[in-house]
């Protein structure tokens, strides 16, 4: 169906033709196009505010989850301060003296031999306990601890010994004797070295474990504990001879390989 | 005729604005409109009688041109896209005014048109006619004879058959034709 003329004739005619909208055809398309780019940041601001909010919440969570962490150790920290300050207070050798007592008690139950050669180890990470302990705690208070020290010490003493002495084990009463002596010489220097304290926690260790040997009631030495710890010593010695073995035929073996074309 | 470097310079301020009001500058789609506003509230005319709501129809037109305007890829002119905004608007306008009707009865097309009527009306008078017309018979007579759709195209856009488009285009014509040569016979006083 071909255009026909008077067809032609009238798109010419209309495509020729302009029509001046009015002038608030623009207004009200500006008003709408202002409502829409306003939604638009509406619709972005939304969106950022979403995001912020967002990575705000995972910031304060990390901040929170942080501080719990820590708040964990040190509540930790708190407990173990509350263990130590009470028997700082009362009697400071208390804690000591259970500690020891149970390390010992455990290890002896099991091998009388063990204890003897494990002994010192724990000795001197009770040692290093107590000086950390001490260190720490003691310090800034040990005037005071160490006169409550002597008080509950003297009543002790007072209120008898002998009881004590039936109940106690030789761990606890040597433990006991050392924190008296200690406190002998607190009164004697109005201070104790570390040293002096591992000194007197060396020696009872010492003691307890001769006591362990050698039984003062019976006269009697205990000679399955004193044949392990020779065994122990044997051991090492058996250890340094077949080196020492090993040692000599590797240098034979050397000087006869450099020594062949001689 | 225009002078081919004022097209060149027309060509590349109109880029230059479309690029502008794609970043809602505003004086950039105000240029826009002025430019284009009047031609195309003329398009509008043709479908819609009432001017005020001719305007209406421009208004949501080149509120869709300024909000779509990231979907013109420079693919033909940007006048011919506007356009194709503007027709679908008023269609979608009319429809929803529920203004058109088109007759269902399929009739004989033939081309047996006289083709030899001179049209010396004015513009004013073309336009009576068009709208005098039933508004189905408008719609596909525009589309067909001024836009230069296909009747595909225009069963497409206004969602009827083809032959429906072509009985519309035809009825048209004779209305159209019967009218312009009262029109001639009125004007020169012969018959």
């Amino acid at each position: 169906m071909a255009p026909i003329k008077f067809e032609n004739d009238i798109k010419e005619t209309l495509e020729q033709r302009e029509l001046q909208p009015s002038a608030n055809v623009w207004e009200q398309l500006e008003k709408q196009l202002d409502a829409a780019d306003n939604n638009k940041n509406n619709k972005g601001i939304w969106w950022f505010g979403i995001a912020a909010s967002f990575v705000g919440i995972l910031i304060v969570s990390s901040i929170f989850f942080n501080r719990k962490g820590k708040a964990e150790i040190e509540s930790v920290i708190v407990d173990i301060e509350a263990v130590e300050e009470p028997s700082n207070m009362d009697e400071l050798p208390s804690s000591t003296k259970g500690e020891e007592k149970v390390e010992i008690a455990s290890v002896g139950e099991k091998n009388p031999v063990e204890t003897k050669k494990k002994s010192p180890i724990k000795g001197s990470v009770l040692k290093s306990e107590l000086l950390q302990k001490q260190r720490a705690l003691v310090k800034g208070t040990v005037k005071e601890v160490v006169v409550q020290a002597e008080v509950a010490q003297e009543k002790e003493v007072k209120e008898g010994l002998e009881l004590k002495a039936e109940k106690l084990s030789y761990e606890d009463l040597k433990i006991q004797e050392v924190v008296a002596q200690a406190q002998a010489l607190k009164k004697a220097n109005s201070t104790v070295s570390d040293a002096e304290i591992n000194a007197l926690l060396d020696q009872a260790q010492k003691d307890i474990s001769l006591h362990k040997l050698y039984n003062e009631a019976t006269n009697k030495v205990d000679a399955s504990a004193l044949l392990r710890g020779v065994e122990a010593d044997l051991e090492q010695s058996f250890r340094d001879k077949a080196f020492k073995a090993i040692q000599s035929g590797f240098k034979y073996v050397k000087t006869a390989v450099a020594d062949r074309n001689n | 005729m225009k002078h081919p470097l004022k097209v060149i310079q027309l060509y590349k301020n109109e880029a230059q604005l479309i690029k502008k009001a794609a970043r809602e500058n505003r004086e950039a789609q105000h240029m826009l409109y002025e430019l284009h506003a009047p031609k195309m509230l003329s398009v509008c005319r043709y479908y819609i009688k009432d001017v005020q709501q001719a305007e209406e129809v421009l208004l949501n037109g080149f509120f869709k041109v300024f909000t779509k305007i990231n979907h013109f890829k420079n693919q033909g002119s940007f006048e011919g896209w506007i356009r194709r905004i503007m027709i679908r608007e008023a269609i979608s306008y009319l429809r929803q005014k529920k203004q058109i009707e088109f007759v269902s009865d399929e009739v004989e097309v033939f081309d047996g048109y006289a083709n030899n009527i001179e049209t010396q009306i004015g513009v004013s008078e073309i336009q009576g006619l068009i709208d005098d017309l039933p508004e189905g018979y408008r719609m596909v007579f525009v589309m067909y004879a001024i836009e230069g759709y296909k009747h595909n195209e225009i069963a497409s856009l206004l969602k009827i058959t083809e032959g429906t488009s072509k009985s519309q285009l035809f009825k048209a014509r004779k209305l159209l034709q019967k009218q312009l040569q009262l029109l001639n016979t009125t004007s020169n006083g012969t018959n």
